[in-house]
C-alpha cells in the first residue's frame, strides 16, 4: 500500500488554515499521481493505492472543512467520494478474485469447477467496476476536480497570508514550486 | 457511518489544537462501538468500527509529529485494528456471495432436472447426472467452509487485539499524549529539534508524557527526577524557551504552547470558535456510551 507523503514544512503551530493548504495540496498530488495505469486489471495494486489516496484526501478535506468555502468544498467532496466509490467498485472484485485464486491453489481438481464458476462471476463484476471507474475518471477530468482542489488550496493559503498566519513568502509560493517539481512527470487524468 | 461533525473549528487555531480536539472526538467514536462490535454476530458494528479506526488513523498520520512517540505507536495500532476488521469484513461480504451462488445453482439444477423428468411422476435418480452445475458444489461449499473458519479466527484475533489495547491503556495514553504537549511543555521545532540527537536534552524533550517543564529547574519527570536543561542546551546548542534569560536569545526556535487549565485541571478546547460545538450526530450507532479502558492507566514506556 502506498505510504502517505510527508507534508513539507508542516508545523504544529501552523494555523489550521495554513495547514489545510499544505496538507490538501500534497494529498491532492498523491491522488492524481496514482491515476496512471489504474484501469489495468493485471496490476490490482494501482487501484488499491489510488483508492487509499482518495480516502486520505477525503479525510483531510473533512478534517479541515472549516478552512474552505462551504459550497466549493461540498462539491469537491461529492466528486472525491464518487471517485472513491468507483475505485471501491473495482477493488472489491479484485480482492475477491485474489482470495479465490489463493483457495484454488490450495485445493484439488475436484474443487476447481466451483472455483472457476465463481471466478467467472467476479470477473464480470471486475469488468463492470472498471467501466464505472473509467467513467468516474472521465468525470473528474471533465469537471476539473484537480483544478478545483488546487483552487481550495490556493484560497486557504491566500487567506492565511491575509490573516498574517503565513510566515514567509516561501510558504505562499509553496504550491507552485511543488507543482513544477514533483508533479512534472505525473500522468494527468 | 457518518462521522461526528466538529462544528465551528476555528481556522486560525493552531494545527496541534485542532488535531487534539478532532482526535478526541474520533477516539471517542472508535470506543462507541464497544461492546457491540465484540459480539461476533454484529458484523455491521465491526465494519463501522473499522471506519472509525481509519478516520482516527488518518488524523494520527497527519498529526503524530505534534504529539510524540505514543501518537506514532497509536497510528500503527489503528492500522492493525483497521486491517483485522477489514479482513473480517471481506469474509462477511464474501461468504453470503458464495452461499447465494450455491443457492442459485441449486435452483437452476433443479429446474434442469425437472425438465428432464417432464411427464414422469417422480425423478429418476439417473437424471441428477444431467444437472449442469453438479461439479461446482464441492468447491463452492468448501470455500464457504474455509471463509467461515477464517472469519471465526479473525474475530478471535480482533477480540484479543482489542483486549490488549485496553490492557496497555491505549485510550488513556493517547488522550494523555495529545494533551500533555499543551500542559506546559515546549515543542521544539526546526533546527533545534534536529540538533538534539542524544543525551540529556533528548531525555528532557522526550521526558515522557508526564514530564513538565518548570522554569529555572528543567524537566520534572514522573519519578521526581529533574533533567537539567541548561547544561544540555549549552552543550548541544539547542534551544528551549521559558527556562531563563541565558537562552532567551535563541528562543525564537522554540514554540511555547502552555495554556490555562480550568478549575478541574481540564484543558478547554481552544480550537473551537466561541459558541461552537461538537455534534454527536449518528456516530454512536447503537446508542451506547463509549467503552472504557482502565481508567487509572498511566502512560508508561513508549511501545
Amino acid at each position: 500500500m502506498a505510504k502517505s507523503r510527508e507534508i513539507p514544512n508542516l508545523e504544529a503551530t501552523d494555523s489550521l488554515r495554513l495547514a489545510a493548504a499544505k496538507v490538501v495540496e500534497v494529498r491532492t498530488r498523491e491522488l492524481f499521481a496514482e491515476a496512471h495505469g489504474v484501469l489495468d486489471v493485471s496490476d490490482i495494486e494501482r487501484v488499491h493505492d489510488m483508492r487509499v489516496a482518495s480516502r486520505r484526501l477525503r479525510a483531510v478535506l473533512e478534517i479541515f472543512a472549516s478552512c474552505f468555502p462551504r459550497a466549493e468544498l461540498r462539491a469537491v467532496l461529492t466528486d472525491v467520494k464518487a471517485l472513491a466509490d468507483a475505485l471501491g467498485a473495482r477493488r472489491d472484485p479484485d480482492v475477491q478474485i485474489a482470495g479465490l485464486r489463493g483457495f484454488s491453489q490450495a485445493v484439488g481438481r475436484a474443487e476447481q469447477p466451483g472455483v472457476e464458476h465463481l471466478l467467472e462471476r467476479f470477473a464480470m463484476q471486475q469488468a463492470d467496476g472498471n467501466g464505472r471507474l473509467e467513467a468516474a475518471l472521465e468525470h473528474a477530468d471533465a469537471s476539473d476536480l484537480r483544478g478545483r482542489l488546487e483552487a481550495l488550496v490556493d484560497g486557504a493559503r491566500r487567506q492565511a497570508a491575509a490573516e498574517g498566519e503565513s510566515e514567509s513568502e516561501e510558504e505562499l509560493r509553496g504550491a507552485d514550486e511543488g507543482a513544477d517539481g514533483a508533479l512534472g512527470d505525473e500522468a494527468a487524468l | 457511518m457518518k462521522a461526528r461533525q466538529i462544528k465551528g473549528l476555528d481556522p486560525s487555531a493552531s494545527l496541534a489544537d485542532g488535531l487534539e480536539l478532532t482526535i478526541r472526538v474520533r477516539l471517542d467514536e472508535l470506543h462507541s462501538f464497544v461492546p457491540s462490535a465484540l459480539d461476533p454476530a454484529r458484523g455491521a458494528a465491526m465494519h463501522d468500527m473499522r471506519i472509525a479506526a481509519k478516520r482516527l488513523r488518518y488524523l494520527l498520520e497527519l498529526g503524530a509529529f505534534c504529539f510524540g512517540d505514543f501518537a506514532r505507536t497509536a497510528t500503527k495500532r489503528c492500522k492493525e485494528l483497521q486491517d483485522v476488521l477489514g479482513e473480517i469484513h471481506d469474509c462477511d461480504v464474501m461468504l453470503p456471495l458464495v452461499l447465494a451462488e450455491v443457492a442459485e445453482l441449486r435452483v437452476r439444477d433443479a429446474a434442469a432436472i425437472m425438465r428432464e423428468a417432464a411427464g414422469s411422476d417422480d425423478v429418476d435418480m439417473e437424471l441428477v447426472t444431467t444437472a449442469p452445475h453438479r461439479a461446482a458444489y464441492r468447491g463452492l461449499e468448501l470455500y464457504a467452509a474455509s471463509l467461515q473458519a477464517r472469519r471465526a479466527l479473525l474475530f478471535a484475533r480482533f477480540v484479543a487485539f482489542w483486549d490488549d489495547l485496553g490492557r496497555r491503556g491505549f485510550r488513556a495514553r493517547l488522550e494523555h499524549a495529545i494533551a500533555e504537549r499543551a500542559a506546559g511543555r515546549a515543542i521544539v521545532t526546526g533546527p533545534a529539534a534536529r540538533a538534539i540527537a542524544d543525551g540529556p536534552a533528548e531525555r528532557a524533550i522526550a521526558a515522557g508524557p508526564a514530564g513538565v517543564v518548570e522554569p529555572g529547574r528543567g524537566v520534572v519527570e514522573p519519578d521526581g527526577g529533574v533533567v537539567d536543561l541548561g547544561a544540555a542546551v549549552a552543550a548541544l546548542g539547542a534551544v528551549v524557551t521559558e527556562l531563563g534569560p541565558a537562552i532567551a536569545e535563541v528562543a525564537a526556535e522554540v514554540v511555547p504552547v502552555a495554556r490555562p487549565q480550568d478549575s478541574r485541571g481540564a484543558i478547554p478546547p481552544r480550537a473551537l470558535a466561541p459558541g461552537a460545538s461538537i455534534d454527536a450526530g449518528s456516530g454512536d450507532a447503537d446508542g451506547e456510551g463509549p467503552g472504557e479502558g482502565p481508567s487509572d492507566m498511566r502512560p508508561a514506556e513508549a511501545e
